[in-house]
């Protein structure tokens, strides 16, 4: 009896570890690109330059629009503005967003 | 006695890997035609793509993290429709195979609402609850709950009346009655209920996707098509069709093996021969 509820269960189990990883990695690896951003925790309109590993489609640019306000999008590179730290934190998430970046807007990131 | 068992064990994964290959037969096939055709037809990528070009654009949907995320959503939302949907139905599917009254309240109008596809009421949908997860699951919902309700009432009013004079015999109440004979003899109907409610919900999604969401393996494909990326529309019908195979072959089948068949109340060509 016990057998035949193994297939169901072990796949489970195993979609669940392997979507566990996936978690635990994109966390870690959001944690490492926020080190440097540290500094600003309690600001909350802060300006960033988002870096993607590809030019950015409508799917990325809807995820962007809702953390910011974009300003601009340069090559792989979205600029964007008024930024809370919580959101920085969740983009951070992202496997597609190799870095995220201060902007100062005199033109020195 | 080692080596005995040992070739016997190499034996049956000899057998499990033959049966396997046997299975990707057809998908080889298919694939070997397909690129085949491509240079004989010789018309752009994005009109007829090579399934070079579809394993290329299943990569950049992966590394750009699109393809997870509408699988995500796609996932979450027909879990919830077909949830809800088998739900209300079973519920309902007693009453009403039950209970004169609640038949003659309902039937009329579930028939009614039968003959209206999903497809027709998805426009509507929208300008009540707008783009999005409400819509999508309230249409699911409703393409599960029909297969579901006919397959319930169907496997409830089957139910041999000996078992049913022979349980109140013994003293069963109602909710005995309902939990101990009819539910369990109604079980077979029950789960081919489930199943076509679960396959008729799948084709669903794609419609209520390609309308109303913004996102979604239904909006990958209709996107796709819009955009001309003809590859990655492709992409969206395989990971559809790899869905339901997944879900087949790992939740439906097994569950199927583990009851009706087990107790002998579904045949299937593996037990019959």
């Amino acid at each position: 009896m016990v057998k035949l509820w193994i297939k169901p269960l072990l796949v489970s189990v195993i979609v669940a570890l392997a979507s566990l990883y996936f978690y635990a990695s994109t966390r870690w690896d959001g944690i490492q690109k926020m080190r440097e951003l540290t500094s600003v925790v309690s600001q909350s309109d802060l300006a960033v330059i988002v870096v993607l590993n590809f030019p950015p489609e409508t799917f990325h640019m809807s995820i962007l629009q809702n953390m910011g306000r974009v300003q601009k999008v340069e090559g792989n590179q979205v600029y964007l503005s008024d930024v809370t730290y919580s959101a920085m934190q969740e983009l951070s998430n992202y496997f597609w967003i190799q870095s995220i970046h201060l902007w100062k807007k005199d033109g020195v990131s | 006695m080692n080596s005995r068992v040992d070739s016997r064990r190499w034996h049956s994964i000899q057998q499990w890997g033959a049966g396997f290959f046997k299975k990707l037969i057809g998908i080889f096939l298919l694939l070997i035609c397909w690129q085949i055709s491509v240079p004989l037809i010789n018309l752009e990528s994005y009109f007829y793509p090579a399934p070079y070009d579809v394993w290329l654009a299943f990569i950049d949907l992966l590394s750009k993290g699109i393809l997870h995320s509408y699988l995500l959503d796609s996932t979450g939302r027909y879990l919830l429709g077909l949830f809800t949907g088998v739900s209300l139905a079973l519920l309902l599917g007693v009453l009403i195979a039950l209970n004169q009254t609640v038949a003659k309240a309902f039937l009329p109008l579930i028939n009614f609402l039968f003959a209206i596809v999903e497809v027709a009421w998805i426009p509507l949908f929208v300008m009540w609850f707008g783009y999005g997860l409400t819509t999508i699951v309230v249409a699911l919902t409703y393409v599960a709950f029909f297969p579901m309700l006919f397959n319930t009432m169907s496997g409830i009013q089957t139910t041999p009346p000996v078992y049913i004079n022979a349980a109140k015999t013994l003293g069963a109440g109602p909710w005995a009655l309902i939990a101990q004979v009819y539910l369990p003899s109604a079980l077979p109907q029950i789960l081919t209920g489930l199943r076509t409610s679960a396959g008729f919900t799948f084709r669903g999604l794609i419609f209520s996707e390609m309308i109303a969401s913004k996102s979604g393996i239904g909006f990958l494909i209709f996107e796709g098509s819009t955009n001309q990326q003809t590859a990655r529309t492709i992409v969206g019908m395989i990971c559809m069709g790899l869905a339901w195979m997944f879900l087949d072959l790992f939740y439906i089948k097994p569950i199927e093996k583990a009851t009706v068949v087990r107790w002998g109340m579904l045949k299937t060509a593996e037990n019959a021969s």
